[in-house]
């Protein structure tokens, strides 16, 4: 059932705000029921599940009225400084606008992923979490909400119950930016929620484990957010070589530390670890069509995530510079991206404005280069060894946030046959979010996961299942083609392991250039094994 | 009554009108003296030709072209047509577009009296039905009918609205009081408009001699109380617009231009580059504890400039 949750009862003292209960959310096809666990009742004690049942955050219950008033004054300090050129310089404008000029009309309800597949609950709308934002700003910081109040539109009282809220809150939204496409006006909600979640992080040192502590500082002071070193690094490049003398029966030696290639190719490092056909299919196709190219196995040269990109400027800016110092160093011409939508925005567009100087350097997507290799005919590729149903995800970092729309379709279709291929709805620049965007797909505190495969990867999992549609006969053995690491991520934790689409429809998972070297002519066996990939 | 509907049919107006144009100069300034941010664009882009530059192998290398008809084009059915609403949100469009349209009639109605009352007053050509000159009747026609549309369509549309927000729960809930009494204020304001119309100034002549005292600096007290009325809420709208959310018609121009399509790259030397390059000298205060407080960004991004920065700060 819709739960109503005012705006100005979001502080209000029950233990859960807004309980997601599995029958509130509408099922997939075919499937029958949602089962959610419960929470062990010491966890419930200790820490704060009372947005709607999850915990995303692991946020330890105050326990003193002193606790209480410092969560308070610590968020209104952070508040105040999202609204300082000084501390926010780097965002500062789209927020004031986007708090400003929100007509309150909803149309960006409809396009949230998540917002219709809770069974539509009103926390989950695309604009509650930045009209929270909106209300207290007024309330505490405007005169006229500090002398009108509701009078002008300021009737949000804040105590510790909507800090903490907010706080998971805003790890609710994959920061995908559908909402934002459809605003009239051109408000944009995700952008507030990542602004709250920097005030968080920057001022209050919250931010989800696997996005800070053992994401950003761990790859700070590792090399790599999987806590790979440089050593670590260089022995899997040993163990791809050996998968892909294993796929293609010769041994390709991967370049590394190749002084002035034409670029340092950015791997997702988690590539290496649990897809590492991914990096390998690269090597391939970059040998065959005689690309110079190298890695790095310097600190903060072989990985290319930057997590800083969905909570904190500063943890952004670090790895950034990191990132680019270390293909300086190496005197590459360029820095390519590999298959990973986040790592790709962050470095070319987003971090643009920090590449002054010295560090400045040419960064771009793998995907024109991988789509020159088709187009130019500098290898032949054959479809028919994809002769199976092909759909493939656009991830929202590279379509929506930076119109890359073509080049993985250009691919899609030289490499696939034609009658194989099942465009999802919304394929494009409105395309739905795997469900694991802006760290959902490496976010496991709690029983957040729970919350993330069956509310977040929902709309994906209906949207895959629309596309095979007529194809969904388990004897039919499909492909999922999601050309970034969190996407697949997402899909292996939702629709495998929590909807199990391979045991039902036997559909399974993976890049784009996993696709490209399957068509490669003279491969002593298919490059995709159905059986080995899970 | 005559004192009063001198007051508000001249020094209140002039007042209204100068805090309008003021306080939203003052606005717009602000917005555009604020520090440039990174980037944060939003696809597909009009401008782009052929689409983002982002699907090219060196783009950098590559002229990029552009086309500024394209942005024009996707802002005048934007503004004009209220294109998003009326994709994703038929029931609020038909509300919105007919108010919206109301406003845009409003503002041609105020040219055409305005161009009326100059006809009236340099070339001493009345605005009457029948006229020797062809163009001053459809100057008297046009007004007539831009100016009765502009009421009916603005109060329909804010009284759709207002239905709407009272009787649909979701945009009830989500409804603050500033919400309420925005679209209150545009009922007030047409509805005061489609009085006076109606019961006192059929042919708008009244509204012109008003405007035309007023442009000559000579105020005059308004023929009619309703007209009074409506010119009292004109000048209330117009002093309230600012200061409300209703001013997004200002705010538009820098969510689209310098947010969702703003992607011109960081290029060696530019005026860009010295903005953010200012910008990142600047300290931060945040607290948490992987920051270093009170120390620039520079000093954040590179530890050995952190610490040569400080042992400098020691010597000194
Ligand atoms: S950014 Fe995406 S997930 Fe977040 S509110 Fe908007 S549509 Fe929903
Ligand atoms: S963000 Fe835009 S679309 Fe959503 S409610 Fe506000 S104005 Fe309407």
């Amino acid at each position: 059932m819709k739960k109503k949750v005012l705006i100005r009862d979001f502080g209000q003292e029950t233990p859960v705000l807004c309980p997601i209960d599995s029958s509130d959310i509408p099922l997939l096809p075919g499937e029958e029921q949602i089962v959610f666990k419960d929470v062990k009742p010491a966890m419930k004690e200790k820490y704060d599940f009372s947005l709607d049942g999850f915990s995303a955050l692991n946020l330890p219950i105050p326990q003193t009225p002193e606790e209480e008033a410092k969560i308070v004054n610590d968020f209104l300090r952070g508040l105040e400084k999202v609204f300082s050129e000084e501390n926010n310089w780097a965002f500062l404008q789209p927020t004031v606008l986007s708090t400003d000029y929100c007509v309150q009309c909803n149309t960006c309800n409809e396009a949230c992923p998540v917002y219709p597949e809770s069974g539509y609950q009103d926390i989950y709308r695309p604009n509650y979490r930045a009209e929270l934002l909106r209300r207290i700003y007024r309330r505490y910081f405007t005169t006229a909400g500090k002398l009108l109040g509701k009078w002008a539109g300021a009737d949000l009282e804040l105590n510790w119950r909507v800090v903490y809220r907010l706080a998971e809150l805003v790890y609710r939204c994959s920061l995908c930016r559908r909402c934002a496409q459809t605003c009239p006006v051109g408000v944009d909600n995700a952008l507030i929620a990542r602004e709250v979640r920097k005030l968080f992080s920057q001022e209050m040192g919250i931010a989800p484990e696997g996005v800070h502590k053992s994401g950003t500082v761990n790859h700070l002071k590792s090399g790599s957010s999987t806590g790979m070193g440089s050593a670590a690094f260089l022995d899997t490049l040993e163990m791809v070589e050996d998968i892909i003398e294993e796929k293609i029966g010769r041994r390709i030696k991967i370049p590394v530390d190749v002084p002035g290639a034409d670029f340092l190719l950015l791997h997702n490092a988690g590539e290496f670890l649990a897809w590492p056909e991914n990096p390998a299919a690269f090597a391939i196709l970059f040998d065959a069509a005689g690309i110079s190219w190298t890695l790095s196995s310097e600190m903060m040269g072989y990985e290319g995530v930057n997590y800083g990109v969905w909570y904190d400027d500063v943890q952004f800016a670090k790895i950034l510079v990191g990132q680019v110092q270390a293909a300086k160093r190496l005197g590459v011409g360029k820095i390519v991206v590999g298959e990973c939508g986040h790592a790709t925005k962050a470095t070319v567009t987003i971090g643009d404005r920090i590449c002054v100087g010295d560090l400045a350097i040419p960064r771009e997507s793998c995907l024109p280069i991988l789509a020159d290799i088709v187009t130019s005919g500098k290898i032949k590729f054959n479809p028919q060894q994809n002769n199976f149903p092909v759909t493939m995800h656009d991830p929202c970092n590279m379509v929506r946030l930076m119109g890359i729309e073509k080049p993985q379709w250009t691919i899609l279709n030289a490499v696939v046959p034609q009658n194989q291929i099942y465009p999802m709805p919304n394929a494009g620049s409105e395309n739905y979010c795997c469900g694991g965007g802006s760290g959902f797909a490496i976010m496991n505190s709690q029983n957040f996961p729970q919350w993330r495969n069956n509310l977040s990867s929902r709309r994906k999992a209906r949207q895959v299942l629309e596309a095979f549609k007529d194809v969904l006969d388990p004897s039919i053995a499909k492909y999922y083609c999601a050309p970034c690491s969190n996407c697949k991520g997402s899909a292996r934790d939702s629709m495998i392991e929590a909807f199990h689409f391979k045991d039902k429809y036997n559909m399974t998972y993976g890049g784009l250039v996993e696709l490209m070297v399957n068509a490669m002519p003279g491969l002593p066996q298919p490059y995709i094994s159905w059986e080995d990939e899970f | 009554m005559n004192a009063f509907g001198w007051f508000v049919g001249g020094p209140y107006l002039y007042l209204c009108a100068v805090l309008f144009i003021g306080v939203t100069a003052c606005k717009v300034y602000g917005y555009a003296t604020m520090p440039r941010h990174l980037r944060w664009d939003l696809y597909p882009l009009p401008h782009r030709v052929g689409g983002s530059k982002y699907q090219q192998i060196d783009f950098h290398k590559t002229k990029q072209k552009t086309s500024l008809w394209n942005e024009f084009t996707y802002m005048f059915m934007e503004i004009l047509f209220i294109r998003k609403a009326f994709i994703h949100n038929p029931k609020v469009w038909v509300g919105s577009f007919p108010m919206h349209l109301g406003l845009y009639l409003a503002i041609l109605l105020l040219m055409l009296l305005l161009l009326g009352a100059g006809v009236e007053k340099l070339l001493g050509l009345p605005v009457v039905p029948i006229n020797d000159w062809f163009w001053v009747s459809a100057l008297y026609y046009s007004t007539a009918i831009v100016g009765a549309l502009a009421m009916i369509c603005g109060v329909c549309g804010a009284c759709w609205l207002l239905y709407l927000r009272l009787s649909d729960e979701g945009l009830r809930d989500m409804s603050d009081i500033p919400a309420y009494a925005n679209l209150t204020l545009l009922i007030a304001m047409f509805g005061s408009g489609l009085a006076a119309w109606f019961f006192a100034d059929r042919d708008f002549s009244m509204l012109r001699s008003q405007l035309g005292s007023l442009v000559a600096f000579s105020p005059t007290a308004p023929g009619h109380w309703l007209i009074t009325l409506e010119i009292f809420f004109i000048g209330l709208f117009l002093a309230y617009l600012p200061f409300s959310r209703m001013s997004h018609y200002a705010a538009k121009y820098f969510f689209y231009h310098n947010i969702m399509w703003d992607d011109e790259p960081m290029k060696a030397g530019s005026s860009l580059e010295k903005d953010v390059t200012h910008s990142l000298g600047g300290n931060l205060s945040w607290s948490a504890p992987h920051i270093k407080q009170n120390q620039s960004w520079l000093a954040q991004v590179s530890p050995d400039e952190a610490k040569a920065a400080k042992e400098g700060a020691a010597k000194q």
